[in-house]
């Protein structure tokens, strides 16, 4: 650990902002949580409260809660789904080594998916930060056009960013597609980068000095790991073993997804899609040649899709039982 | 009585882009829509925030106009029968038709007489007739980008409601699954709940104390304010950027001032990379001080107002921090070894399949800027080499590699590292504006060295594109080739160089031989650049006659080209040269009955008079020799006086009409016949050293 991280770990904590203040906003808690993990479990007792199944991380490496089959497959089809869950994320090509304070190669998601769409998914939303202890009125929350794509999963929506002055501190996605796939009905896809919105409520600047727990900073935790995670990402890892890894995951894929393996075949698809991100951090993949590779990786993971598909249809459509079909709703404005 | 129309729609944030378009489009739907339904009414205005999209319309009738209708029935013949009785076919067309058989007309038509019914028309209540006509407006607007949200419904953003009153009455209708009414919402955290709107008068004063400042003008009115106030309260003012104050105008209902400040250490960034750390994502005002150099400090505009300054400027000060840290971890890291360590890794960017590699391209720069600056500015020849070879190099750089917002700062982000690295003063210039002009408003590289690297470019990018089989069809132009070719003719009329574009192209193909790049269609270059010429003339301001005149004839120099159709505009519409033109075309249209064969210009001639049939044939003869002669004179300077060429070419005017009044040219004479032909040959080649003059169409009337 450099000697600059390791003062950082041990620098004292900034009081939490606007925590003393008494007249929050409409569905305020109070105070914001002190700690990274209260902030977690702040997030899962509101989804939960709406009503959403709150799972685990997937076990897998993964880029994004999107790559979930949580979030992937059941975007897809008719069935109804609700679910919030975190998801580790990994981004090989954007680790600093701990030293930029807002950059990792390794970061928490909370992911909330609604299927449908709820009609107040935003008031909702907002409520959400209220529940954080975030008094709105304090702060400037803005909804800022982003349009999200997913080389690699063909998977696309219509959004925001959403900006909590000025920082992005989660990804909001009307889903339009995935897998190749055009969805009906659409699901919002509520990403929240949770380290972002914990520097904010606990007044730190760098990720680094987040409290997680009551006597555990982040850095005590994680710090360690991500400099070693980023000497493997850059330095360290094996390319030729890399590509390797990636045509066999590639054939594993198709070859389970030809045997109606529809989730084994999807963690291969996984697989191949993280190995990829190595090589990429690793710069051993040239610009033509990533653009095939990525090409290679959503072809899969639209085979996979369109097994899934196949697969919840002759079952029925299990998770619409007991359900009357959706009917579109109308409000008086 | 006339009634102010309102209708809103209610959406979940739209794109700020888009805001402004749908506006101008709700207004036009608006007034062909009621001018359809028969609907008088007063001024139509529109207004909007990235919440909702508004359109008042003032004095709207509260009744269609009454109208006659007039409706065809069936054939006379069918209608009555032998007794002269109508038929059942009339009576059910009278029923049809609401009137009674007696008021029935007949009417004659090409195809034989029919029956007519004159319906008297009372126009609808307007309550009755807009609501289906509103749904159908608000469901016809087009974005550049468009969603589900619940069902089959498109919109930019997800519609939430839909506020539409006429008058004191709402007007009812469905439309995205969403019921009209009379409620609007406020400001998302000042006033999130319904806000009822009794009459369309009461609106904007209601959204105003909901915390919304609906009219766009008046939001970039505030913007404007709330700027200067607050640079002030920096000692600094802040960098003009209109574009910036029109987009977050629409990013905001309510906009308020909050500054900022950075720690002063990334002031050695450059300054080019500061403001786009602040701009392109954050939406921040950059500020500079009285010297005109950045202060480290911003301001950012704010949705909402009262309390939080504080938690604001906090947040907008560590984004903007992590965005300036990262430019200098691609700043440090990109200036390991210099510019020059990155050449290497332009090998592996490709450019084109057809053509290599980005460092395929560089060599190819090199060879070309070399003899582009041995012809126009041999003094600058070592630096823009140098440039040539270096200006691609920030594509291998993190910072423009990143993706993120710095890639936009190609070639300037090379021109930064090149001085970093130790480059000289004109070759990091070279580099910083090699990419210009990047459009119409875009001014040319200042400096001769950047001049001859962006010729280069331009044109080893259009030469090779082209060659490559790219299409620059209709108005697409997807690999820039248009925008190139238009930079080319811009530098180099701007910077006054005589260059033959199609004589560079020509050097260029031998590059592409010798590096075994395959060859395109033949001539597709000379098209392209007569296009873009003639295109690049009428920008100027020539007509597209002259354009076509003067294309004709050596069309390779843009300089040259523009000071021929200057002078040719300058004297179109002058008798003499109407004149001159009659003379001219008479001659070519002889020239044009004989058979090639029989014409050949300089034809032996005697040098005494008395030699020709005809004084009037001498004359013109000593004439166009001397004025062929004086043109030729004038053709060899630096750049021709094209007003005293063509002044030459007029004072033939008397010599060829006395000549057309006085001379028979097509006589059986075999010896006069050819050599008075090649009289008018001569003529005409002494015409054609300017342009094609047969291209230019006489003055009307």
């Amino acid at each position: 650990m450099s000697a600059k991280a390791a003062a950082g770990a041990k620098s004292p904590r900034a009081v939490a902002a606007g925590a003393a203040r008494s007249n929050a906003g409409v569905g305020s808690i109070g105070e914001p949580p002190r700690t990274f993990q209260e902030t977690l479990l702040r997030l899962e007792q509101f989804w939960s409260d709406q009503g959403c199944a709150l799972l685990q991380p997937y076990s897998s490496e993964v880029g994004a809660g999107t790559f979930n089959p949580a979030t992937f497959f059941r975007v897809l089809g008719p069935e109804p789904w609700k679910a919030a869950y975190v998801e580790p994320s990994r981004r090989p090509k954007d680790g600093r080594y701990g030293e930029n304070p807002n950059r990792l190669q390794l970061f928490y998601q909370y992911q909330v998916v609604l299927k449908p769409s709820p009609e107040d998914v935003l008031e909702v939303y907002l409520d959400s930060l209220r529940h954080l202890g975030i008094d709105l009125e304090r702060h400037d929350v803005r909804f800022v056009e982003d349009d999200w794509e997913s080389p690699t999963l063909g998977a696309s929506g219509l959004g925001w960013e959403v900006w909590l002055d000025n920082q992005e501190i989660t990804q909001f996605t009307y889903f339009q597609q995935t897998g190749g796939y055009e969805l009906e009905p659409i699901t919002a896809e509520i990403t929240y980068g949770i380290e972002r919105i914990a520097c904010y409520l606990q007044g730190v600047d760098r990720i680094m000095d987040l409290q997680w727990s009551r006597d555990r900073t982040w850095a005590d935790l994680f710090l360690q790991a991500e400099v070693e995670w980023c000497g493997f990402n850059f330095e360290h890892s094996d390319p030729t073993l890399l590509f390797e890894l990636f045509e066999k995951f590639e054939r594993e894929a198709y070859r389970l997804l030809k045997e109606g393996m529809v989730l084994p075949g999807y963690d291969y698809v996984v697989k191949c899609s993280h190995v990829f991100n190595l090589l990429d951090a690793r710069g051993a993949i040239g610009v033509t040649e990533r653009v095939a590779s990525i090409a290679r990786v959503r072809k899969l993971a639209r085979a996979a899709a369109g097994a899934y598909l196949k697969q919840r249809e002759a079952m029925g459509w299990p998770l619409l039982a007991g359900q009357a079909a959706p009917e579109p709703s109308t409000t008086r404005g | 009585m006339a009634e102010t129309l309102l209708l809103e729609i209610g959406c979940e944030e739209i794109p700020a882009g888009f805001i402004a378009p749908a506006l101008k489009e709700l207004a036009s739907l608006a007034r062909s829509g009621l001018e359809d339904a028969r609907l008088a009414h007063g001024t139509v205005r529109t207004l909007g925030t990235p919440r909702r999209l508004t359109l008042i319309v003032e004095g709207v009738a509260a009744r269609q106009e009454d109208r006659i209708r007039e409706m065809t029935g069936p054939a006379a013949r069918v209608a009555f029968d032998v007794a002269g009785q109508p038929t059942q076919a009339a009576k059910g067309f009278a029923k049809s038709a609401g009137v009674a058989v007696e008021a029935l007309e007949r009417v004659t038509t090409p195809k034989g007489e029919y029956l007519l019914a004159r319906v008297d028309e009372k126009g609808a209540a307007a309550t009755d007739v807009l609501p289906a006509r509103l749904a159908d407006w608000i469901t016809s607007l087009h974005f550049p980008k468009t969603m589900h949200w619940n069902g089959p419904a498109r919109f930019a953003r997800p519609v939430r409601w839909i506020l539409a009153l006429l008058g004191g009455r709402t007007l009812e209708f469905e439309a995205f699954g969403v019921a009209s009414g009379h409620r609007t919402r406020g400001h998302r955290v000042l006033a999130p709940g319904w806000l009822p709107i009794p009459t369309p008068g009461a609106y904007e004063t209601a959204l105003q104390e909901a915390g919304v400042i609906v009219d766009p003008e008046a939001r970039r009115a505030r913007i404007r304010e709330e700027l200067a106030r607050c640079a002030a309260t920096l000692s600094g003012r802040v960098v003009e950027d209109d574009e910036l104050i029109d987009e977050v105008a629409n990013l905001v209902e309510w906009p308020e001032a909050v500054p900022g400040s950075f720690d002063v250490a990334y002031l050695k960034l450059p300054r080019p990379v500061i403001v786009t750390a602040m701009r392109a994502h954050q939406r921040y005002f950059a500020v500079e001080g009285k010297d005109g150099a950045l202060l480290p400090h911003f301001i950012m505009i704010r949705s909402g107002r009262g309390p939080g300054v504080e938690e604001i400027r906090r947040g907008t000060q560590i984004v903007l921090r992590a965005r300036l840290e990262d430019a200098r971890f691609y700043w440090d890291n990109d200036l390991k070894g210099g510019l020059e360590a990155k050449l290497p890794l332009l090998r592996g960017i490709v450019w084109h399949e057809r053509l290599g590699t980005v460092q395929d391209r560089s060599e190819r720069l090199v060879v070309l800027v070399e003899d582009l600056a041995r012809r126009l500015a041999p003094k600058s020849l070592v630096a823009a080499k140098r440039a040539a070879l270096l200006c691609k190099a920030d594509l291998a750089s993190e910072m423009v590699r990143s993706g993120k917002e710095f890639a936009s700062l190609q070639g300037i982000i090379g021109g930064e590292y090149a001085a970093a690295s130790g480059e000289s003063l004109e070759v990091a210039q070279a580099i910083r504006e090699h990419y210009r002009p990047e459009g119409p408003s875009d001014p040319i590289p200042y400096t001769p060295e950047g001049k001859l690297v962006a010729l280069a470019d331009k044109i080893e990018a259009t030469t090779g594109g082209l060659r490559a089989g790219l299409e620059v069809s209709g108005s697409q132009d997807p690999f820039g080739l248009r925008r190139a070719g238009n930079g080319i003719v811009r530098i180099l009329v701007e910077s006054e160089w005589r260059l033959d574009v199609l004589d560079a192209a020509r050097f260029m193909e031998g590059v592409y031989d010798k590096a075994g790049i395959p060859p395109g269609e033949p001539d597709r270059f000379a098209e392209f650049w007569e296009q873009r010429a003639a295109s690049a003339l009428e920008d100027y301001g020539i007509s597209s006659e002259t354009a076509a005149a003067v294309l004709a004839v050596r069309p390779g120099d843009p300089v040259d080209l523009l000071a021929r159709a200057r002078a040719i505009e300058d004297i179109r519409r002058t008798s003499d040269f109407e004149g001159v033109l009659i003379g001219y075309r008479r001659a070519a249209n002889i020239l044009r009955s004989v058979p090639p064969g029989e014409i050949s210009a300089g034809q032996p001639m005697a040098e005494r008079a008395d030699a020709f049939g005809e004084r009037a044939e001498a004359d013109l003869h000593l004439e166009t020799k001397m004025a062929r002669q004086a043109v030729e004179t004038y053709l060899q300077g630096a750049l021709p006086d094209y007003g005293a060429v063509l002044r030459h070419l007029l004072g033939l005017r008397p010599a060829i009409d006395r000549f057309f009044d006085a001379v028979m040219v097509m006589v059986d004479d075999p010896v006069a016949r050819k050599r008075r032909l090649g009289l008018l040959e001569a003529v005409r080649q002494t015409f054609l050293r300017i342009a094609d003059f047969s291209l230019l169409p006489s003055a009307p009337g």
